[in-house]
């Protein structure tokens, strides 16, 4: 699977490997509370990684925690944790070139 | 001048990844930030402290109180409306904009953030804000008394030249102190610019100082020293 090219100020990198390490983390614990069924931290935790993805610009991985965040709140988990999946895919094959 | 100069801006959100990015884009620009990752502790500071703006994110996820209620809170208080706020949010609709706006918002930024958009915000809103500056009416102007080091370059029987960090403008009364005062017997004079001062280097101006109530004992003390 080829690299996705995720273009980030450089200003911001001497926060990326923080931020991605976080994230990473997150995934696990998303992956826990989907094991849980506690949809409603799971909405919020997928919340918070949409807020703040798209603002360091990886994009991509805050529409997968936004849908994440909609079927959370409408009670659904149907395609939860494929959506899961895409942000740890996401996460493990990003190269960030800063501009 | 940059508008964000001397500009202190306090942040309120949950999310540590959004404190220490907006601490980044802020800080780049020159701005002091304060940040804060509880809602209360954060609005508790602000009974401490005045910054020029507050950036409060409307959605807590970890705490039981929202942005919402800290704006409630800042409506009810008699200083925290005069602090602007200018909140932001990753729920964008309309229901909940208007919520803000009417709980007295000075402005709403949708999440995810964007720096350009962050810094033009802002910039705008300080440029507007320098324009709401307070003027006091001629007459109700509050007395402040300055006293500042000068040094005096020329001297005559009538007047003398200042040079110090105040701009003095026509007609202002002036009391001088200090070794030359005291040398030349001239504490009873009484001093008052005339014209308004010219401006020197970066913080310096040239002040005329007229002389009044110069008797001869004085002028003889002046005439000696040239």
């Amino acid at each position: 699977m080829g690299k996705t090219i995720v273009e980030i100020e450089s200003m911001l990198e001497e926060l990326i490997p923080n931020y991605l390490n976080n994230r990473n983390k997150e995934v696990e614990e998303m992956k826990s509370l989907y094991g849980k069924g506690d949809l409603n931290s799971l909405g919020k935790l997928a919340h918070k990684i949409a807020g703040n993805s798209g603002s360091y610009g990886f994009h991509e991985m805050g529409s997968y925690a936004k849908e994440i965040e909609n079927l959370c709140t409408s009670g659904s988990q149907a395609g939860v944790s494929d959506l899961i999946t895409n942000i740890e895919s996401y996460l493990a094959n990003i190269e960030i070139k800063y501009v | 001048m940059s508008v964000f100069k001397d500009k202190e801006i306090f942040i309120i959100d949950d999310d540590e990844s959004i404190l220490l990015l907006l601490r980044k884009i802020l800080e780049n620009k020159g701005v002091k930030v304060k940040t804060f990752n509880d809602p209360q502790e954060g609005l508790a500071s602000l009974t401490l402290g005045a910054p020029s703006l507050v950036m409060l994110d409307l959605d807590f996820s970890s705490s039981e109180v929202n942005g919402f209620d800290i704006l409630k809170v800042r409506m009810a208080d008699a200083i925290l409306p005069k602090i602007p706020f200018i909140v932001f949010s990753g729920h964008s609709g309309k229901k909940h904009i208007k919520q803000a706006i009417e709980l007295k918002a000075d402005d709403f930024i949708p999440k995810p953030i964007n720096a350009t958009v962050i810094q033009t915000k802002l910039k705008k809103f300080f440029q507007s804000e320098e324009l709401k500056s307070i003027h006091f009416e001629e007459g109700a102007r509050p007395k402040v008394k300055a006293k500042m080091k000068g040094e005096v370059s020329h001297i005559s029987e009538n007047c003398l030249q200042i040079t110090s960090q105040i701009k003095f403008t026509n007609k202002t009364r002036v009391d001088l102190d200090g070794e030359l005062v005291n040398k030349l017997e001239a504490t009873i004079c009484k001093y008052e610019t005339i014209n308004d001062a010219q401006a020197l280097d970066v913080g310096y101006y040239k002040n005329k100082v007229k002389i009044l109530g110069v008797n001869n004992k004085i002028a003889t003390n002046i005439r000696r020293l040239n």
